[in-house]
């Protein structure tokens, strides 16, 4: 492409970007709200996955083990943990110091503790930590079938609920993103229809001496990338400040709460959503000069 | 030049455009195309410049097969050919120059080529002097005179025209006709629809007529017709 040729369609491309100025800067407030809500889903989204995999990460099984096993037995299923597929750490727990923790934990009423009369019901037992947290529900599954396992537990229900909690915010998340770019691409392309409308006559002479589609397509492409940029940029913008207040606010008065460190997180945000507001933009352009192209 | 071969043209309406028709054109040649409104005088020009393309038939222009031309390779054939309607089309916010000119930017001649080339076509047409006029401050005939000069400083092998004289007054067209005679003479093709039997007799040229998308006579040296 010749540089006379790129810079005939960047001005171009200005030139109805301030003739239409007031539909502009409409279409980039609409792509600024869009992004921006878009944005706030996004941080929603990845800091409960952040919260989530925080709490599963130290989520372990409880494997129970019979009693009246033998050593070689006990030795067996713990290789056979082993083995197991995303398993991080195996920890044996014998009766005793089953024992011995629950009489830590009871120390302040010592007289509960004497109703076992010298017996020690606990079974011993595993504690599996794992490096994917997804495997927790498999592995206790499979666990249970061995014929040497009593029983095994891990915290089913606050981890079920919270897969649940992320799985609806995603899929929320996912549908609130489909309509606001659809939302986007309509107001956009609406914005460049006019500009197209506006030189309907220009594109047709183009067309009859021989202009080429790429050719009377550029500048309306450029000015399709531009209003997105811009819109994104303006979001960012936002966004990154939102985030800022927000972290610091957290941190200070809710500590315990884990969040999303600022970088490189809202780098990867504002890059996706940049990319979103153009391809928004490219796509729009396209849409409206569709029409007039048929000559 | 142009060979229409068994061409039919039926549009989405089921309205027949074309029935059959089998022409050829040489290069070098000065035709018109006469015949009522309806008749198929216009979609004729439509399939020339791949507007419109044939149900039927197969249209060759210069060697190349419309009809199956790529869409991409569209802007080319059209390269090749000038285009002038009855409404001159001129970009209203550009100079006579300007208007000319953007022809040849579109396709991206160099800078140096347009300037020159411009000037030319300008002279040729007889608007050297007015070259810097917006549309609005020239004649009719002269706004014309802009649209054919844009249609041919590309040099193009031929010249299409729907109803070029179609606003005009009569002298302003007999000039018009005289324009593309020189044209023609000059080695390009020119195929012009049109309703005016005066400027047909006065040319005494090839003359083909349609009627109901038949072409019903083709003369040599013809006149517009009396049924009419």
């Amino acid at each position: 492409m010749k540089f006379r040729t790129m810079r005939y369609y960047v001005s171009e491309a200005f030139q109805s970007f301030r003739r239409n100025s007031f539909m502009s800067f409409a279409s980039i407030a609409t792509v600024t709200l869009s992004l921006f809500i878009l944005g706030t889903f996004m941080m929603m989204v990845a800091n409960l996955d952040y919260f989530a995999a925080n709490l599963e990460n130290q989520v372990q099984i409880s494997v129970y083990l019979k009693d009246n096993l033998t050593t070689e037995q006990v030795m067996k299923v713990g290789r056979q943990l082993k083995e197991l597929p995303e398993v991080n750490k195996i920890d044996f727990v014998s009766k005793d110091d089953a024992m011995g923790r629950l009489k830590k934990r009871m120390q302040d009423q010592p007289g509960i503790l004497d109703a076992l009369a010298g017996k020690n019901p606990l079974p011993s037992s595993y504690e599996l930590t794992f490096t994917n947290p997804l495997a927790v529900r498999k592995t206790a599954a499979i666990v249970s079938e061995y014929p040497e396992v009593e029983s095994s537990h891990y915290g089913q229900e606050i981890i079920d609920q919270l897969f649940r909690i992320t799985e609806v915010i995603r899929w929320g998340g996912i549908a609130l993103i489909v309509f606001l770019t659809l939302a986007t691409l309509f107001i956009i392309s609406n914005t460049i229809r006019l500009t197209v409308f506006a030189r309907r006559r220009e594109i047709a002479i183009m067309k009859y001496v021989g202009a080429t589609n790429w050719f009377i397509r550029w500048p309306f492409l450029l000015e399709g990338l531009f209003l997105g940029f811009i819109g994104g940029v303006i979001a960012n913008v936002f966004l990154i400040q939102f985030y800022r207040f927000i972290t610091v606010t957290v941190h200070q008065s809710l500590t315990f709460l884990p969040m999303v460190s600022m970088y490189p997180f809202m780098y990867q945000v504002s890059g996706i959503l940049l990319g979103i507001s153009m391809i928004i933009g490219a796509i729009g352009s396209t849409i409206s000069l569709k029409r007039y192209m048929k000559v | 030049m142009i060979n229409f071969r068994d061409v039919t043209k039926i549009y989405n309406n089921g309205s027949t455009a074309l029935n059959h028709v089998t022409v050829h054109i040489k290069k070098g040649e000065f035709v018109f195309v006469v015949g009522a409104s309806g008749a198929g005088k216009s979609t004729f020009i439509k399939l020339l410049s791949h507007e419109e393309l044939p149900t039927e038939g197969s249209v060759i222009v210069n060697g190349t097969t419309v009809n199956t031309l790529p869409k991409s390779r569209v802007p080319y054939l059209r390269r090749k050919m000038g285009i002038v309607f009855q409404d001159f089309r001129l970009l209203p916010n550009k100079t006579a120059a300007e208007n000319v000119a953007f022809a040849l930017e579109v396709i991206e001649t160099p800078r140096r080529v347009i300037k020159e080339r411009v000037r030319n076509v300008l002279d040729l047409v007889g608007l050297i002097g007015k070259a810097d006029e917006l549309p609005q401050n020239l004649s009719g005939g002269e706004q014309q005179r802009v649209a054919i000069a844009r249609a041919i400083v590309n040099r193009p092998l031929l010249l299409i025209a729907d109803e070029p004289t179609g606003n005009l007054d009569p002298d302003t067209s007999k000039d018009i006709m005289t324009l593309f005679s020189k044209i023609n003479h000059m080695g390009t093709t020119v195929v012009m629809v049109t309703h005016d039997n005066q400027m047909v007799d006065f040319m005494n040229k090839r003359v083909i007529e349609m009627v109901d998308g038949k072409i019903v006579r083709d003369e040599q040296k013809g006149v517009y017709g009396n049924e009419i």
